[in-house]
């Protein structure tokens, strides 16, 4: 009567079903301004994989470019995210981690145990922000001395004349900075309250200031992979939020943008460009992250739809009156990047091939069978709008099933290199060009390049 | 003649009785969440149904190590077919009910509808099937069922 063969085809067929399909597109599908976008694939199971944080090697570092180097800037760091070049050339570094979140179903300790793991096992982020000092100018940070110290989650910073803004994960602070100083003077000053827990998500909040100073834009990521705990939670989330620093008035300035992180100002258009985290769970090739300008009130269709109008299922109900709404971004940047960092050329001295353009942070990925991003890449731009293919400027920080470290943050150093905050890794690395495409004193080659 | 008897019993009274109201009043709680979710679109309804269908498991399987002993340590419950009946119906109920909590582990709509809707409803009628013969074996063939004498249990 019991019929083992039976049971098994039905325990197959169920797994057939729960399992997603993979990966089925080439790397570059992901990737322009007109990327192929798969029908979502809603596995039950999604391939979860995650690369075990082991550390550099002493004396390795990532693989730069041809006609680039790297080198460590500043070790020994705690999680160091992001980062801020000041007037002086000194260099800011948030060294944050994020609030553990409340659970709230079954499959929340599981992906939190998923997500320590990426994350390493070294000491727990200090939510500090240190100071880098080079004086002496040899490329490698002579000091790391404490600047801020007791912040909740800092990430993004920025420096309007002597105020200093911080987001902190749930506030964004003002303090009273004087170039050169060591510390700022005095305590801070909440300009204005930012989204928070209990749950937070995406806790990362990046602050950018408008040219003239006059208004703050601050990226707020997601409270949830897709809504999936209730619209409530989501005010004022998966949104770049405009500020006025001196009242605090906030508004949405763009909106429907998953998890946007890296800011910068667009010289040659002005306008503001933001890098965005795509959602999870519909495959490998779905849906790209991507970098794209901002449209005032614009709406970029998270949750109910990806890319556009790509329907996600998943909201509910379904808003196809918002889905209507839903500008298509820019360029794309590989679905399940991780992509973090962003950074507009203006001032980098790393040779032609990286003068107009804008370098990203691809953190890496989890929820991919072939792990995608994990090194930080160029996108060349032609009359303010993205042209041509990527070009690799970091990797290396893949080996295998571990990973040496994961780049977050970029930022143009004084000196025009390139710094590449590192936190898996522990590490500030800085890129320069291997020749400087104008050494003083010596005659001016015609460059091959 | 004697009855049936029940192995796994304390003084004589089986515990299968006993422990399969919890894994029931899960999964029917599971299917209600589920229709309640998408009634309202409330997202917390999803997540009730997830932590429902996992009780809904662990306690089904409790129910199952009593059930199995009763079954293994009797061979005239093993010489009733409606035993095996009862025995196969809730087995498809509980790998149902894991490939239900593997679906219910999706975000938003795709954890419910319609794939985990369609699995809680059908779990539901698996177990009124299974509990009718359950009761079948009882009230009919007398499993477990104190002899008339009262002694041979003890």
């Amino acid at each position: 009567m019991f019929r083992p063969a039976g049971l098994a085809g039905l325990l197959a067929a169920l797994a057939l079903v729960a399992c997603g399909k993979g990966e089925q597109l080439p790397e570059e599908a992901g990737y322009g301004p007109n990327p192929t976008i798969p029908a979502p694939d809603y596995a039950a199971l999604p391939p979860i994989r995650i690369a075990t944080p082991v550390g550099w090697p002493d004396g390795q570092t990532p693989r730069a470019a041809p006609g680039l180097k790297v080198e460590a800037f500043a070790t020994g760091l705690i999680n160091p995210r992001w980062l801020l070049v000041l007037p002086n050339g000194d260099v800011l570094v948030a060294e944050s981690g994020g609030p553990a979140e409340p659970i709230k179903r079954p499959k929340d300790p599981i992906v939190a145990f998923a997500m320590r793991k990426a994350h390493g096992s070294g000491p727990a982020p200090p939510n500090r922000i240190s100071l880098l000092s080079d004086r002496d100018g040899d490329g490698l940070a002579e000091s790391r001395t404490t600047f801020i110290d007791g912040l909740e989650a800092p990430f993004g910073m920025a420096l309007v004349g002597q105020d200093l803004y911080v987001a902190d994960t749930s506030a964004l602070l003002r303090y009273r900075y004087a170039e050169g100083a060591s510390q700022p003077m005095g305590g801070s000053a909440m300009v204005a309250e930012l989204p928070g827990g209990p749950i937070n998500h995406h806790w990362t909040k990046n602050v950018i200031a408008s040219p003239d100073g006059s208004r703050l834009y601050v990226t707020v990521g997601s409270n949830s992979n897709v809504a999936e705990n209730g619209m409530e939670h989501e005010v004022n989330r998966a949104a770049v939020l405009e500020i006025d620093p001196v009242t605090g008035a906030t508004r949405l300035y763009a909106s429907g943008l998953r998890n946007p992180n890296g800011l910068d100002w667009n010289a040659e258009t002005g306008a503001l460009w933001t890098v965005v985290n795509e959602r999870d769970e519909i495959g490998d090739d779905a849906s790209p992250d991507y970098i794209t300008s901002l449209t005032p009130g614009g709406f970029y269709g998270w949750p109910w739809s990806y890319w556009g109008r790509h329907v996600d299922k998943r909201p509910y109900p379904a808003r196809p009156d918002m889905i209507a709404r839903a500008l298509t971004p820019d360029y794309a940047i590989g679905s399940h990047s991780g992509s973090l960092g962003f950074a507009f050329a203006d001032g980098a001295m790393l040779g032609p091939r990286f003068a107009g353009g804008a370098f990203v942070g691809q953190h890496g990925s989890w929820n991919r069978s072939r792990p995608a991003g994990y090194r930080v890449i160029f996108i060349p731009f032609a009359s303010g709008q993205p042209s041509g293919a990527p070009i690799v400027v970091l990797d290396g920080f893949l080996n295998g099933s571990e990973v040496f470290g994961r780049p977050v943050g970029v930022a143009i150093a004084g000196d025009g290199s390139l710094l590449v905050a590192d936190d898996a890794g522990n590490t500030v690395w800085r890129v320069t060009a291997v020749t400087p495409p104008l050494a003083m004193g010596s005659p001016v080659a015609t460059s091959a390049d | 003649m004697t009855n049936p008897r029940s192995t796994f019993r304390i003084a004589g009274h089986p515990l299968h009785p006993m422990l399969v109201p919890l894994p029931i009043g899960f999964l029917v709680g599971a299917f209600l969440t589920d229709i309640a979710f998408w009634q309202t679109g409330w997202a917390s309804f999803a997540y009730f149904s997830s932590w429902l269908i996992g009780a809904g498991i662990v306690t089904a399987l409790l129910a199952a190590v009593a059930g199995f002993t009763d079954f293994l340590g009797e061979p005239r419950i093993r010489a009733l077919r409606l035993a095996w009946w009862h025995m196969f119906g809730n087995l498809l109920a509980v790998v149902l009910s894991v490939v239900n909590f593997l679906v219910h582990m999706r975000d938003g709509a795709a954890a419910v509808l319609p794939t985990g809707i369609v699995l809680s409803g059908t779990v539901v009628l698996l177990l009124l099937f299974n509990g009718w013969i359950g009761g079948e074996m009882v009230f009919r063939h007398r499993v477990g069922v104190r002899d008339a004498d009262g002694g041979s249990e003890l």
